[in-house]
């Protein structure tokens, strides 16, 4: 890696050395009219990117950093106002003529958006919109256009591209999707692409695909990218050098190892200590950065981040003063005012962010003890204390869930049957959490809402401490519901828009107890509590709340009850990284305090490894995979399982440098009709013939079962090639 | 930016178009409109504690922080009054509703026949005489009265009917759902005026009869707007949290679903209204609704018809009365759209 | 596609039974004696013993429900829908006589909306917050709350009697009763002074849901100007023309092209107000002169040959949607 892929911005004074920058964006700003005034999104950033190099802008919702590539194009809508200078290939862009940007957009820059759906034209073939882009830029003929259509879908990896040219994007899958935007995007040849957090809507086994043929057609074509992504892991494999935005402005921007190993930003910090890996210490919490993401209507004086800052202080003028872009190393920037002392004190270093007085080591040494052994964790609660012990909280005993599927024939008077759960047991102790993953598709959310009752099962029993749920539900629904709980994924549809946060929080004690709001005013306060909102909250809406407080208001709700199992369908996913790991801590305290099991629904398996005891793998609607956290993330044995931890990027750029990947093949089937025998075989390196007739069964001891006709033998190794 | 931005550029002022860019998050089910500045602003944080004072920052305090308090129906209102048609509508309602009240009480008998006969408008008589020497300011009057109450009570009735319809067809699914829209689909496929010709064929004339018509008719559009909304919202997270509290199923429905899909059946309710008017009007003016003495709109033209070259006031009157009317209620129905962001009606 | 076509077909085929059905229901189950009911004619209360007696042979009233049910019915099938008691001319043949002038009246007013309509919409779009906009949408919100009749008598009252008080040019007169010589070329064109006749309900007729039809041509084309892929295609280059016919104009015209063709199966049939103040024959004027009268069959009959022709109308829709939207094309509906 190059140390200076990036000139310093004009700032800072240095000569730029040898190379011209690609594109050199200095003191942008970007502000937009609204019925409340102006907003501004963009507040002074600056970056440069060389021909050939990948710059990744990394930062939260609301950090401006969508904003700042569609400025590049000039895609914003009219309500914005854009300054400050972008230079591409020694042309002012914000001058250029109209007709000179048409050039320049697809032809010399080009973009990839988040969105492979809705970025494509539903109502043209695939092949048309790339031929339609070609010509455009290039004087040739349709037949000779169509010709590079196809060369592109096949240099993307797309199969049968012949044929897939004149397919409509609803015959693509997600993954395929996004190929062919990339294929589009690379079709003339550009300079540069700016890809818009280009995998967010992906499985993780298929981002590693897009990210692998993206980067390596880059690298390849010499094609400078710009990457804008929230996920500080895909950077640390990917980028050469990283710009930090917040609140609108650039904080921090270095290579990657600079801003990973030399970080000199207390934000760029607190995002590295938040963020769940897969490798590292699992029993040292989570740091989380506290307080709420900026409003840009009205945004913090001096240092935006100063809000949340653990260091901000009157004197150094975090609070009036807005902190300057100093350089700490040739090529590495920083905007903090105590940026010296702090590097100094080794604080903004990794591990060091952690507050030792935290009182969760106990928790911790119960917990590994609980991983390490497999045995429930021995937390006594009341109402445990009179049930059996050796019957355990939740059994499944082959749960299966079939929904009907798409009409058939012609007359579509018969339907098909999707099995989105099937044949899945499994067993949850007291006090312990199981972590279920899978990508989209695998029935695991279906399977959490069958444990719910929210679905009826279509076969297969679920015993809640010994009794059958269906007959438990039918004699007496609402003392099920007072021991079972769920919290949902997405906060802003999970809580109703027309009941103050009292109101939702008070019904459980309607329905369980009786009482009224004014009777359980208390118990509603003391819930707010709890989670660690203000008992004042109650009489606020829903939509006056952010992401994360509405999950906290979700898991009071939740809490009401005093349920000894909740069920967590992706709790965090929808939350942004820096509030994520305060919602994962907090789950972490309440089990401590109050011992309730959790079922733990996650697609990213990093947060799984944080905060599970037991962790099982789906796929298809089937477990491929059971075990505790030890024996998953160290001795993995279905290969499935193996491809899911080498997707998962890691935010460590030398880790990642010499780490490599399984990359799976293709997406996830459909579940309307699955593959025959072993449903990963389509997909999997190890797959023969009798993986095609025959399906596995879940082999293996009672702490870890497999099922798979060729298990993985040796142990996980993060970085590892194809394991045997 | 100037030359880059055509004039079709989707230019609606920020709130979408700007919160997709700025936005990662999957907020996806928002419904109001000024949420999206306020994602787009990171506003949700609310004030995000700016200007706290001491050393040690108490960093959980900051969720606390949350905006001022606003209530949707607020959020609407301000909307609402922001649009000069929706309230210059709203202004009209209210002035049609304040001489539905008041106006009896001040005109003359609208039945009298004491006038000369078709009398230019005079001091006497503001908007003259019809042919039998009736003052056709009275009949107005009287007039924008049955209006009014013929349009609430029409559109009250097709509302209540389509909304039980439609929350037992979403809500239950299944057998009771196919066999309502069914019959539904089946009504939808007479045209809509057709079938209320046919209606008073059968009922008769008459107020009671145009009522019942005006409302078997319209209810259709009211209960497929119900039903939809119930599809979508039974889905929505809350409604499973709610279940999984163990809320009754009566308590859900009225409690979280209703409540979550009225802004169309408040659009609906509004349009409504002027299209029943209208379709009385029609009725009337086509000798199969309110019969002759009772002084309707849609009647007065009619009668006016052969009289229209040389008394055009006699047309002119009842029919502005007529515009007026529908016009306030449909500019205020176009208001609230905006105003709720409702779709697709 | 083929089972798309198949599945709406026996979906028109069960409303078009469900609606007879239901009107069959209406006219001769709940709603008395239909033969007292014709006698009467709307009118005298008590209709002559003998009168009844003599209708109920006639159509055959004095059988079971279940039996005349089956009666209407089969003879629909075979195109026989009875007659008018009172003229006793047979319903079919009155649908023959009177549907020419309703359809070619739709078919102008279709025509006019659709250039008006798709127009105005797609300019105040273009240049939203201009004062073509402005005007495009107040225009249109007015137009709907004036009743068509009004309309019509207006427009009467400058082109058939001011124009010609005033001595108007003789161009700028025009009829304002029947169509004139009512001459056609290939069916719909009309020929000699029949335009004159005729572009004056057209343009009545088509009023109300030229307004509707703008406005919804204006927010689907605002609807689509935000979608990602407009975006996608301004990211590619192409300019704002290319952008605004290939990508958002193709894609807003969906639910648009649906209005148009839903408002030609109700114009045809329920054009009532416009034929009435013009004096035109068609359907619509047809159904509201029956029902005045309680000449039951001739309501029955034309109503469900309206109802054919707007079922129809839906149909070609959908086929329409197979062009325009490819999920539906390919079946994947």
């Amino acid at each position: 890696m190059a140390d200076a892929l990036i000139t310093p911005s004009a700032s800072d004074g240095t000569a730029p050395p040898a190379g011209r920058p690609l594109l050199e964006v200095s003191d942008l700003t970007v502000s937009f009219r609204t019925d409340d005034g102006a907003v501004q999104a963009v507040r002074g950033v600056d970056f440069s990117i060389e021909p050939g190099k990948v710059l990744a802008i990394v930062g939260e919702s609301g950090s401006g950093k969508s904003v700042t590539a569609m400025s590049i194009l000039k895609l914003l809508p009219p309500s914005a106002t854009v300054e400050g200078t972008i230079t591409f290939d020694g042309e002012d862009l914000l001058a250029a003529k109209a007709s000179r940007m048409r050039q320049v957009r697809g032809g010399e820059i080009a973009m990839i958006f988040q969105d492979p759906l809705t970025a494509l034209n539903p109502v043209y073939k695939v092949g048309h919109q790339i031929i339609e882009m070609i010509q455009v830029h290039r004087k040739i003929s349709k037949a000779d256009a169509r010709k590079r259509a196809i060369e592109m879908l096949d240099l993307v990896g797309i199969p049968q591209p012949d044929k897939r040219v004149d397919q409509y994007t609803h015959e693509f899958s997600g993954g395929m999707r996004q190929r062919a935007m990339i294929a589009m995007a690379l079709s003339c040849d550009p300079k540069l692409i700016i890809a818009d957090e280009p995998t967010t809507a992906l499985d993780v086994t298929v981002q590693a695909q897009v990210l692998e043929v993206l980067v390596d057609l880059a690298e390849r074509l010499n094609t400078a990218v710009v990457l804008i992504t929230h996920d500080l892991g895909v950077v640390a494999g990917m980028a050469d050098r990283i710009t930090v935005m917040y609140a609108g402005r650039m904080v921090e921007g270095g290579t990657v190892d600079d801003v990973f190993d030399a970080t000199a930003h207390p934000y760029t910090a607190g995002l590295l200590s938040s963020l769940p890996r897969l490798d590292g210490d699992v029993d040292e919490p989570l740091v989380p950065i506290g307080g709420q993401p900026p409003s840009m209507l009205n945004p913090p004086s001096g240092c935006s981040f100063h809000p949340r800052c653990k260091w901000a202080s009157e004197a150094a003028g975090c609070m009036s003063v807005v902190p300057p872009t100093v350089e700490h190393l040739s090529g590495h920037v920083a905007a903090c005012h105590r940026a010296d002392e702090l590097i100094a004190a080794g604080l903004l270093t990794r591990g060091a962010t952690g507050n030792p007085g935290d009182d969760t080591s106990g928790q911790a040494a119960a917990r590994a003890q609980a991983a390490g052994t497999a045995t429930p964790v021995a937390v006594t609660s009341p109402r445990e204390a009179s049930a059996a012990s050796a019957v355990p909280l939740l059994q499944a005993i082959d749960v299966e869930k079939r929904f009907l599927g798409p009409r058939i024939g012609v007359l579509g008077l018969s339907r098909s049957t999707v099995k989105a759960v099937s044949g899945v047991s499994f067993t949850l102790e007291r006090g312990e959490t199981l972590g279920v993953v899978g990508e989209s598709g695998c029935g695991k959310s279906t399977l959490g809402r069958v444990l719910m009752r929210l679905l009826p099962s279509t076969g297969g029993q679920v015993l809640l401490a010994g009794d059958d749920v269906a007959d438990l539900e039918k004699q007496d629904k609402r003392k099920f519901r007072s021991r079972v709980q769920m919290v949902f994924q997405d906060p802003y549809a999970s809580l109703n828009p027309r009941m103050t946060i009292g109101e939702a929080l008070a019904e459980p004690f309607l329905i369980h107890q009786g009482k009224n709001r004014a009777a359980s005013r208390a118990e509603v306060s003391e819930l707010l509590r709890v989670v660690g909102l203000s008992p004042e909250h109650a009489g606020r809406y829903p939509h006056e709340f952010s992401g994360g407080q509405r999950q906290r208001v979700g898991i009071a709700r939740a809490l009401a009850v005093e349920p000894e199992l909740i069920v967590l369908d992706e709790p965090v996913s929808a939350l942004d990284v820096s509030i994520q790991a305060g919602v994962v801590n907090l789950l972490r305290k309440l089990q401590e305090e109050r011992g309730m099991a959790y079922f733990f629904i996650a697609h990213d398996l990093s947060v799984v490894r944080h905060i599970s005891d037991r962790v099982a793998v789906m796929y298809l609607g089937k477990i491929v995979e059971i075990g505790t956290r030890e024996q998953i993330y160290k001795e993995a044995r279905h290969p499935y399982t193996r491809a899911l931890m080498s997707a998962v990027p890691i935010p460590d750029p030398a880790l990642e440098r010499v780490r490599q990947r399984i990359i799976l093949e293709g997406d996830v089937p459909s579940p309307i009709n699955p593959p025959s025998g072993c449903h990963f075989r389509t997909r999997c390196w190890k797959a023969t013939e009798i993986c095609e007739v025959e399906e596995p069964e879940l082999t293996g001891d009672a702490s870890h079962s497999f099922a798979c006709h060729h298990p993985v033998e040796t142990p996980v190794q993060i970085g590892a090639a194809l394991p045997t | 930016m100037d030359l880059t931005t055509p004039p079709g550029h989707p230019g609606e002022p920020i709130t979408t178009g700007a919160q997709e860019l700025v936005n990662v998050g999957g907020h996806a089910t928002t419904s109001e409109g000024e949420q999206g500045v306020a994602e787009l602003a990171g506003l949700e944080g609310g004030l995000g504690g700016d200007g706290a004072g001491g050393e040690p920052v108490d960093l959980d305090a900051s969720l606390y922080d949350v905006g001022p308090s606003r209530s949707l129906a607020a959020d609407a209102w301000r909307r609402f009054r922001r649009n000069r048609l929706a309230m210059f509508g709203l202004l009209l309602v209210a002035f049609l509703l304040l001489v539905a009240i008041v106006g009896p009480f001040v005109v003359k008998d609208p039945l009298s026949q004491r006038g000369l006969s078709r009398e230019r408008p005079t001091n006497q008589h503001w908007f003259g005489t019809d042919r039998l020497g009736r003052d056709v300011f009275a009949r107005v009057v009287y007039g924008v009265r049955l209006s009014l109450f013929i349009g609430f009570v029409a559109t009250a009735v097709e509302t209540l009917i389509g909304i039980v319809v439609g929350a037992i067809a979403g809500w239950f699914r299944g057998w009771s759902d196919t066999i309502l829209m069914r019959f539904v689909d089946i009504l939808l496929g007479i045209p809509y005026f057709v079938l209320a010709l046919v209606m008073v064929t059968i009922i008769g004339k008459g107020l009671a009869a145009v009522i019942i018509t005006l409302a078997i008719t319209a209810w259709l559009q009211t209960a497929r707007t119900v039903r939809a909304g119930f599809l979508q919202v039974r889905e929505l997270e809350y409604v499973e949290a709610a279940k999984a509290i163990g809320v009754p199923t009566k308590r859900i429905i009225i409690r979280h679903v209703l409540p979550n899909v009225f802004q169309p059946v408040i659009v609906l309710v509004a349009v409504g209204i002027g299209s029943a008017i209208l379709a009385e009007a029609a009725l009337s003016f086509l000798g199969v609704g309110i019969s002759d003495p009772t002084p309707s709109l849609g009647l007065m033209v009619a009668q006016a018809q052969t009289e229209v070259t040389t008394s055009f006031y006699l047309l002119f009157f009842p029919a502005m009365g007529i515009v007026i009317t529908v016009l306030g209620f449909l500019l205020v129905g176009d208001g609230l759209r905006d105003a709720l962001d409702v779709k697709d009606i | 596609m083929a089972s798309f076509l198949i599945r709406r077909t026996l979906q028109l085929l069960l409303v078009l039974w469900g609606g007879a059905t239901i009107l069959f229901v209406l006219f001769f189950v709940i709603s008395g004696n239909p033969a007292e009911r014709m006698a009467s004619g709307g009118g005298s209360r008590n209709p002559p013993a003998s009168v009844v007696k003599n209708l109920e042979v006639r159509f055959g009233l004095d059988k079971s429900k279940p039996e005349q049910y089956k009666d209407y019915f089969s003879g629909v099938l075979t195109g026989d829908f009875k007659e008018s008691f009172r003229t006793r001319e047979p319903v079919l043949d009155i649908a023959k006589a009177k549907a020419p002038t309703s359809f070619r009246l739709a078919f102008w007013a279709v025509i006019i909306e659709a250039t008006v309509g798709i127009g105005g919409g797609m300019l105040s779009a273009r240049r939203r917050n201009s004062i073509g906009d402005y005007v495009t949408t107040i225009g249109a919100v007015v137009a709907s709350a004036i009743p068509v009749f009004v309309l019509a008598y207006l427009i009467k009252q400058v082109t058939g009697v001011y124009a010609f008080q005033h001595d108007w040019p003789q161009w700028a007169r025009f009829p304002t009763r029947g169509l004139g010589s009512d001459q056609w070329f290939l069916g719909v064109i009309p020929r000699g002074d029949t335009w004159k006749a005729l572009v004056q309900p057209a343009f009545v007729l088509a009023s109300v849901s030229t307004a509707i039809l703008a406005r919804i041509t204006r927010t689907s084309m605002l609807e689509t100007m935000r979608l990602d892929h407009v975006r996608t295609a301004r990211a590619k280059g192409l300019n704002e023309k290319k952008v605004m016919r290939r990508h958002v104009l193709r894609n807003a015209m969906i639910p648009v092209i649906t209005v148009l063709g839903i408002d030609f199966g109700t114009m045809v049939g329920a054009a009532v107000l416009t034929e009435t103040v013009f004096n035109l024959g068609g359907l619509g004027s047809q159904i509201v002169a029956a029902a005045k009268d309680r000449d039951i069959y001739v309501v029955l009959g034309l109503t469900l040959i309206v109802t054919f022709v707007y079922g129809v109308a839906s149909l070609l829709v959908d086929l329409s949607y197979a062009y325009f939207n490819p999920r539906v094309r390919l079946g994947d509906d």
